[in-house]
C-alpha cells in the first residue's frame, strides 16, 4: 500500500495519538504525537533528568515529571493525580491512546567474547558488540592464549552478563570449538549457582545442539544466525537483533522503575540505538540514498549508515560527553582538542575540563570558551568512532546536545564538517527537539505519522554541503557556481582552503549550478559540474573546500585559521 | 516548574546505614544485632586465581561419565601436592596413577575433566566502621547502624580506610604543601583544600596517612592518584577551586572524630564515594529524602564557571528556557551568590545540598 492509499484508509477510522518516552543515562525525552489539522504533529515534547540512579532509584520519575511539562505546555491531562496514564485518550482530550518507550539509560551488557580466531570470528563477533549496548569484558580464542586454565579463571573472576560464542564455519571443524565450550561451562559454574547466566551462540549451526547439551544445567542459551557461515560471508544482523533484545531485557529491564514503564507499554522497551535504526532505514528509503545519523550522547557515541535496506551501526559504549568523556585522553593528546578551539588553552585546562565534565555529566557549558572546548572534545569523539574511509551520503542528521543546542547554527556544521570530513553533496539537520529516536519507535507502530511529522517539521534543516575531494593552491578558486532562487541570484566563487555560507532560508528552494575546478571533484568526476535543487537552511548553503584531509596550520597561525572557519560558517 | 535536580548529601548527624560488601561471594561472620569495632572483620572471601584441568577421562581412555567412580577424590575435597587421585588397574593389569600437581581443592569434575584450584588470598571485609550489624547482604556482605554526618563526594581511588579526623586547611581553598605532613598526620585522615603536588600523596602514604579528603585536586593528579597505594577523596570536583563552604564548615566541626573514607568496594549503588563521621550521641533523624522538586528558597552548589563551587540561594524557577551568557538555551533558574548578584544558572549545573 503506498502512503497516499494508506492515508486514506486511515482517514475513515480515528487516528490514534502517542505518548513516547525516551530514557538516556543523563536525560529522559518525552515527545507526544497527536493528530491536528488533520495531520500528525508533534504537539509537545519536554526533557527531565533521568532517575534511575540515586537520589531517585525509580526510572519514572523523570518520565513524570517531564509528562507534568507537557500537562503545562498543553493543558491536557494525561496523568491521574495518582499518576496513572490517563489512557486511551478520552473525549474531553485527556489521556493517550498508545505509550511508547525507548532507551538506553542502563550500562552496556558486560559481555565475554568466546571464538576461534581473533582475526575471524571474534572480529565479527566485536563488531556485533559495536553495534549495540554491549563491551567485551574479556576475550577468549585459541589463538590468544592456548592457556585454558587463564580463560578460566577469567570468566569466573568477570561475572559477565552475557557469554557471546561464536566461531566456526557451518559444518567445519567441531572439536576446538566443543572444547572451548567446555571451558565456558566449567567457569560459569559458580555464578550459576547463584543466578541464570545468559548465553548467546552465533557460531557453526551444525553445533547448536551439542552447545545447548553441554550448557544446559548451567545457562539460557540463546540461538542466533552464525556470524560467519563461511569465511567470505559475515552475517551480524540476527545476532545484533538479539543483543539489542538482551540488551532491553537484562538490563533495562533491571532498571529501578522499569515495571511501570512495561505495564503502560506492555512490550520491551526499545533500545535507542534500534529505534534510530529504524529510523535511519526510513530517511534512507525516503531520500532513496545513504543517511549518516550522528548521535553524540552522554554514555555513548554511535554513527549510523543506512541506505533502505541495511543499517551499519559504529558504537563506542566507552565513549561520550558525559561520564565516559574520561577516555578520550586514552586515545587523544589534549593538543588534538585544543586545535579545534579558536581561543588559547592549555593542555591543564582541557584535562580538568574533561575529569570534571566526566563526575558532572549532566551539566552544560555557560560561557563562551566552555563551549568551544566542549565542541572541540565532541569533533575528536566523533573522529573516534566515524569509520574510515567514510562513504558518502546524502543526508547527515545529528543528535546530542552538544551538536543541538550550539550558540549559532554554525557551530553545529562546522563541528560535524571538522570531524568527519565528509565529501560529496548532502543535505543536513539537527534532531534539535530530541525527536528521531520516538520517529523510530513510531515507524514500527505508525509509520504515517512520522511521514507526516517530518513534513510539519520536526527536525532543523541546517541546509545543504557541497564538500568536493581534492586540494589546489589556497587563493585561487576551487568552485564556481550561481544560486538562484525567490530571494535573489548570487554568484558563488570559493578559494581553495576556504569554507564559505551563502544564506538561504529554511525551506527556501534555490536552483543551483556549480563548477569545480579540474582537480576538484563532487563525485561525478574531476572538474565535472552539476545542477542541483537545494533546500535552506538555518545556515544556507555551505561550499566546504578546505580539502580532505583537512590541512591544519601550524601552531603559530592555528588560531587565526580556527577564527577563519568560525567567522566564515557564522559560528 | 517540576524540576527536579541532582542532589549532594552534607548532613551534620544522621542514623547511618552503611553497606560493606565484599568483591566476591564469600562468608559472613558476624551476626545481626552484633556491635563491631572499625578493624574488626565482618566478613571474609577465598579468592582463588590459579585453575589445572586434567583430562583424566583421556589419560584414563574411559569415558567422561565413568570418571567419577575412578576418582578417588569428590568436588569441594582438599588435596595436597602428590596426593593420588586416581590409583586404578588399567588394560592387562597395568596400574594407572594420577597425582595432584597443587596443594588446593577438587573445583569440579565435569565431561570428563577434573578441575582443581588453588587458593590464592583470603579477603577479609572490615567493618571500617563503630556499629551495630542490622542486615546480612546474602553471602557478600552486611548493612551496618551508625550515627553520624554523612559527605557524599565527588569522586575517589578505589582504596578505603579509617582514622582519626585531622583538619589541615585553615581556609577552604587553603593550598595544601608536602612539607605540612608531619609524624602527628600518622594514622590520621588528613582533610585539605586542595593540592596541586603528588609529593603531598607520596609523603602521606609514607608518613602512615590512612587517607586524604580534598575540596579539589588538578586532573592529572587525579589519574596519578590511583596508582598509590592510599584513599584519596575529592568532595568538590577537579580543578583548583578547593572545598565548597559546606563540606568544609562541616569538616571542621568534626576535627578529631572517628572518620570512615568508603569507596566503590563498599557496594555503593551508585559508586559514589561516602565520608562517614562517627558520632557518639544517637539521633532518630534519616537522611532527607532527595527526591523532592527544586524548591524557591533550597540552597544549591553550582557546578559550573563562571561560578564553580559556589554556594547559592534559588530566588525564581524559570518554566521555559532561557539564554546563557555563552549564548546556549537552557531550562534553569535565578539564584542568588553569596554576594547578593543574582544570575540564571541551569538546573543541569547545579546541585542541592540536603
Amino acid at each position: 500500500m503506498t502512503i497516499a492509499e494508506e492515508n486514506k484508509t486511515q482517514e475513515t477510522k480515528t487516528l490514534p495519538s502517542f505518548l513516547i518516552a525516551e530514557c538516556g543515562t543523563i536525560t529522559t525525552t518525552v515527545t507526544l504525537f497527536d493528530v491536528a489539522a488533520g495531520t500528525y504533529r508533534l504537539l509537545a515534547q519536554a526533557t527531565a533528568p533521568t532517575t534511575a540512579v540515586e537520589p531517585w532509584l525509580n526510572i519514572m520519575e523523570g518520565v513524570y515529571a517531564a509528562i507534568r511539562q507537557i500537562e503545562t505546555i498543553t493543558g491536557r491531562s494525561l496523568l491521574t493525580p495518582q499518576r496513572k496514564l490517563i489512557t486511551p485518550a478520552r473525549q474531553n482530550g485527556s489521556g493517550v491512546d498508545q505509550f511508547i518507550a525507548v532507551g538506553s539509560a542502563a550500562a552496556p551488557l558486560a559481555t565475554s567474547l568466546v571464538g576461534l580466531f581473533d582475526e575471524v570470528s571474534l572480529a565479527s563477533g566485536r563488531r556485533a558488540l559495536a553495534s549495540t549496548y554491549a563491551r567485551a569484558t574479556h576475550s577468549l580464542s585459541l589463538n590468544q592464549d592456548p592457556n585454558e586454565e587463564k580463560h578460566l579463571a577469567a570468566l569466573i573472576g568477570e561475572k559477565p552478563d552475557l557469554v557471546f560464542i561464536v566461531g566456526g564455519t557451518d559444518g567445519g571443524a567441531a572439536q576446538r570449538l566443543l572444547r572451548l565450550v567446555e571451558t565456558v561451562s566449567i567457569g560459569i559454574g559458580p555464578m550459576a549457582a547463584r543466578q541464570t547466566v545468559q548465553v548467546l551462540y552465533a557460531g557453526n549451526k551444525m553445533l547448536r545442539e551439542r552447545v545447548r547439551e553441554l550448557l544446559k544445567d548451567r545457562a539460557k542459551v540463546h540461538v542466533a544466525e552464525n556470524v560467519r557461515p563461511d569465511l567470505q560471508t559475515e552475517n551480524l544482523s540476527d545476532a545484533i537483533r538479539l543483543l539489542h533484545e538482551l540488551y532491553s531485557d537484562l538490563k533495562i529491564g533491571s532498571l529501578p522503575g522499569v515495571h511501570t514503564l512495561h505495564e503502560w507499554h506492555q512490550q520491551p522497551v526499545i533500545p535507542t540505538v534500534q529505534a534510530l535504526a529504524t529510523v535511519a532505514r526510513y530517511f534512507a528509503a525516503l531520500h532513496k540514498g545513504r543517511v549518516l545519523i550522528v548521535d553524540l550522547g552522554s554514555s555513548t557515541a554511535s554513527l549510523l549508515l543506512a541506505d533502505a535496506h541495511h543499517v551499519e551501526i559504529f558504537m563506542r559504549n566507552d565513549l561520550g560527553m558525559g561520564a565516559p568523556i574520561i577516555n578520550l585522553l586514552d586515545e587523544v593528546e589534549p593538543a588534538a582538542i585544543a586545535r579545534w578551539v579558536p581561543q588559547p588553552i592549555s593542555d591543564e585546562e582541557i584535562r580538568d575540563y574533561i575529569f570534571h565534565k566526566s563526575l558532572n555529566p549532566q551539566t552544560i557549558p555557560t560561557t563562551e570558551l566552555e563551549s568551544y572546548l566542549e565542541q572541540a572534545i565532541a569533533r575528536e569523539i566523533i573522529r573516534c568512532v566515524a569509520p574510515k574511509p567514510l562513504p558518502p551520503f546524502k543526508v547527515l542528521l545529528a543528535r546530542g546536545q552538544t551538536l543541538t543546542n550550539t550558540p549559532r547554527p554554525g557551530q553545529a556544521i562546522l563541528l560535524l564538517l571538522d570531524a568527519l570530513q565528509p565529501t560529496g553533496i548532502f543535505s543536513a539537520a539537527l534532531d534539535k527537539y530530541g525527536a528521531l529516536p520516538a520517529l523510530g519507535a513510531l515507524a514500527i507502530y505508525q509509520p504515517l505519522a512520522v511521514v507526516q511529522a517530518l513534513e510539519a517539521g520536526v527536525l532543523s534543516d541546517l541546509g545543504w554541503v557541497i564538500a568536493p575531494t581534492g586540494k589546489g593552491q589556497a587563493g585561487q578558486s576551487a568552485l564556481k557556481g550561481s544560486v538562484e532562487s525567490a530571494q535573489g541570484q548570487f554568484d558563488l566563487d570559493v578559494e581553495h582552503g576556504r569554507i564559505d555560507a551563502t544564506i538561504l532560508d529554511t525551506n527556501q528552494m534555490a536552483e543551483v549550478s556549480l563548477q569545480p575546478d579540474k582537480r576538484l571533484n563532487l563525485g561525478f568526476g574531476a572538474g565535472k559540474g552539476k545542477k542541483l535543487s537545494v533546500r535552506g537552511g538555518a545556515v544556507g548553503l555551505i561550499v566546504d573546500a578546505r580539502g580532505r584531509p583537512l590541512s591544519l596550520a601550524d601552531e603559530d597561525k592555528r588560531l587565526d585559521q580556527v577564527r577563519k572557519w568560525f567567522w566564515d560558517i557564522g559560528g | 516548574m517540576h524540576a527536579i535536580i541532582r542532589t549532594t548529601i552534607v548532613a551534620p548527624l544522621i542514623r547511618l546505614r552503611v553497606r560493606r560488601v565484599l568483591p566476591i561471594a564469600g562468608e559472613v561472620i558476624t551476626g545481626i544485632g552484633q556491635t563491631v569495632t572499625p578493624m574488626q572483620t565482618v566478613a571474609r572471601a577465598t579468592q582463588y586465581t590459579r585453575y589445572r584441568i586434567l583430562p583424566l577421562s583421556d589419560l584414563l581412555q574411559i569415558p567422561p561419565a565413568e570418571l567419577a567412580n575412578a576418582l578417588m577424590v569428590h568436588a569441594g575435597d582438599r588435596v595436597k601436592q602428590g596426593m593420588m587421585l586416581v590409583d586404578k588397574k588399567g588394560f592387562l593389569g597395568r596400574r594407572q596413577q594420577y597425582q595432584s600437581p597443587l596443594d588446593g581443592e577438587v573445583y569440579e569434575i565435569r565431561n570428563g575433566r577434573l578441575i582443581l584450584r588453588q587458593m590464592s588470598e583470603i579477603i577479609e571485609l572490615r567493618a571500617l566502621v563503630a556499629g551495630r550489624v542490622v542486615e546480612h547482604i546474602a553471602s557478600d556482605g552486611v548493612v551496618l547502624e551508625t550515627f553520624g554526618s554523612l559527605i557524599q563526594a565527588a569522586w575517589s581511588t578505589d582504596d578505603e580506610d579509617a582514622g582519626l579526623l585531622k583538619v589541615m586547611a585553615s581556609a577552604p581553598d587553603s593550598l595544601f604543601f608536602p612539607e605540612q605532613i608531619t609524624t602527628e598526620a600518622n594514622s590520621a585522615i588528613l582533610a585539605v583544600g586542595w593540592f596541586d603536588q603528588l609529593k603531598v600523596l607520596e609523603r602521606a602514604r609514607d608518613m602512615g596517612v590512612r587517607g586524604i579528603i580534598t575540596g579539589s585536586l588538578p586532573a592529572h593528579i587525579g589519574r596519578m592518584a590511583s596508582l598509590i597505594d592510599l584513599p584519596v577523596f575529592v568532595t568538590d570536583g577537579i580543578g583548583s577551586q578547593g572545598m565548597s563552604a559546606p563540606v568544609f564548615e562541616l569538616l571542621q566541626a568534626a576535627d578529631g572524630r572517628r572518620t570512615a573514607l568508603l569507596g566503590k568496594k563498599s557496594g555503593v549503588r551508585t559508586d559514589r564515594p561516602q565520608i562517614v563521621i562517627q558520632a557518639d550521641k544517637k539521633t532518630t533523624t534519616d537522611p532527607r529524602s532527595a527526591a523532592e522538586p527544586l524548591a524557591v528558597g533550597q540552597v544549591v552548589r553550582l557546578l559550573r564557571q563562571p561560578y564553580l563551587n559556589q554556594m547559592a540561594t534559588v530566588t525564581h524557577l524559570y518554566n521555559l528556557a532561557q539564554l546563557t551568557a555563552s549564548g546556549v538555551k537552557a531550562h534553569g533558574a535565578d539564584v542568588r551568590l553569596e554576594n547578593g548578584k543574582v544570575v540564571f544558572v541551569p538546573y543541569a549545573n547545579m546541585e542541592a545540598i540536603i
